[in-house]
């Protein structure tokens, strides 16, 4: 017995630890540096204690029935299905779409007072390339978005091929790249660092590999890194 | 002398289960179909009566359409023998096409007030 034990113990260790190390990471939405990605990571949350909610209130129930013959019986069949089976799940879920609608609109990139930094991202099978429109001389970066901490920044996303998509988990939601169209997608990055990118869309063989990184600088530091990266293409 | 239509949905009475929800699926993709055309062409920079936008007026005016069409249907239905008879599928699809029209209003009432684009 004591064997069999520690093999539980093992087991519920092992599969602890595998599901909490995704909680942080490059790529990880549970720890978001940014007010999109925060709210992306609250929305879960509350998802999250909404299902539990439901969970634990219909399995309540359903034990209850089991371990207390009898239980519920004061209550008629038509009230416990008008009640339990459509006013319950009717009023948590209602809960759960107004604040995901409210999150939504949260996220989209509508106009400001000063209009953002805007950055280009072009996909291609199976490479990610950024232009600087905002900034004269910039070169373009491969597979590295350069943006400034602290400001909202605009990512006018585009592909030239097939639909990819463009997700920075950490700092906010993914968005389709379509060719022949632009979609706009509006990062802030609270803090200087390197955060990671994916292709969020299947778009061929080579869509595993391609990846990308955000370096978000320090507001006085980006403009001299654009410029430094244009530098470095032209050598 | 009935219409083909009557005829048919009295031979096959189970289409009156489906209505409901057949209507809530053609909104849905209708609804669908006209934001991503109007987002497409702009409509949502226009502004015209009452500071809406040609996005949201047809949005608008698309589900009040559903809406219209989800009651005509059960009250069509109420007039019709099936609903008369009052059996297992009669009551089944009265309720149905209740609970669709709830469905129309709660999945498409946010039209009025969300951004229309991205």
């Amino acid at each position: 017995m004591p064997a069999r034990n520690s093999w539980i113990k093992a087991t519920f260790l092992t599969a602890g630890g595998a599901a909490l190390a995704g909680c942080a990471g490059p790529l990880s939405t549970l720890d978001p540096a940014g007010p999109s990605a925060g709210a992306i990571a609250n929305l879960f949350y509350v998802m999250f204690a909404g299902s539990v909610i439901l969970f634990v209130l219909t399995i309540g129930l359903l034990l209850a029935t089991l371990l207390k013959p009898g239980f519920g019986k004061s209550l008629s069949p038509r009230r416990w299905i008008v009640w339990g089976g459509l006013a319950m799940p009717v009023v948590v879920l209602t809960a759960l779409v107004i604040f995901a609608l409210a999150m939504g609109e949260r996220l989209i990139a509508s106009p400001l007072a000063s209009a953002p930094e805007r950055v280009e991202a072009r996909a291609s099978q199976w490479v990610w390339t950024f232009s600087y429109p905002d900034r004269e001389g910039a070169a373009d970066t491969i597979s590295v978005l350069h943006i400034p901490a602290g400001e909202p920044v605009d990512i006018v996303i585009t592909a030239e091929d097939v639909i990819h998509s463009f997700w920075v988990p950490r700092l906010g939601g993914k968005l389709d790249a379509i060719p022949g169209h632009e979609n706009v997608l509006r990062l802030l990055a609270d803090q200087p660092g390197t955060y990671g990118g994916v292709c969020a869309e299947f778009c061929g063989v080579g869509h595993a590999n391609m990846d990308f990184v955000v370096q978000a600088h320090e507001p006085e530091d980006y403009a001299a890194t654009v410029s430094g990266a244009a530098t470095e293409a032209s050598q | 002398m009935k219409s083909p239509a009557t005829e048919t949905v009295r031979r096959f009475p189970i289409l009156w289960l489906v209505a409901g929800f057949g209507l809530w699926s053609l909104t849905f993709l209708t609804l669908y179909m006209v934001l991503t055309l109007g987002c497409a062409f702009s409509w949502h920079m226009t502004d015209h009566a009452f500071g809406l936008s040609l996005q949201r007026i047809v949005l608008v005016t698309l589900a009040l359409l559903a809406c219209i069409a989800n009651i005509g249907m059960i009250r069509l239905y109420r007039r019709s023998e099936l609903h008369e008879r009052r059996d297992t599928i009669g009551v089944a699809a009265d309720r149905l096409n209740i609970v669709a029209l709830f469905c129309i209003i709660f999945t498409f009432g946010p039209v009025v007030a969300l951004s229309p684009c991205h």
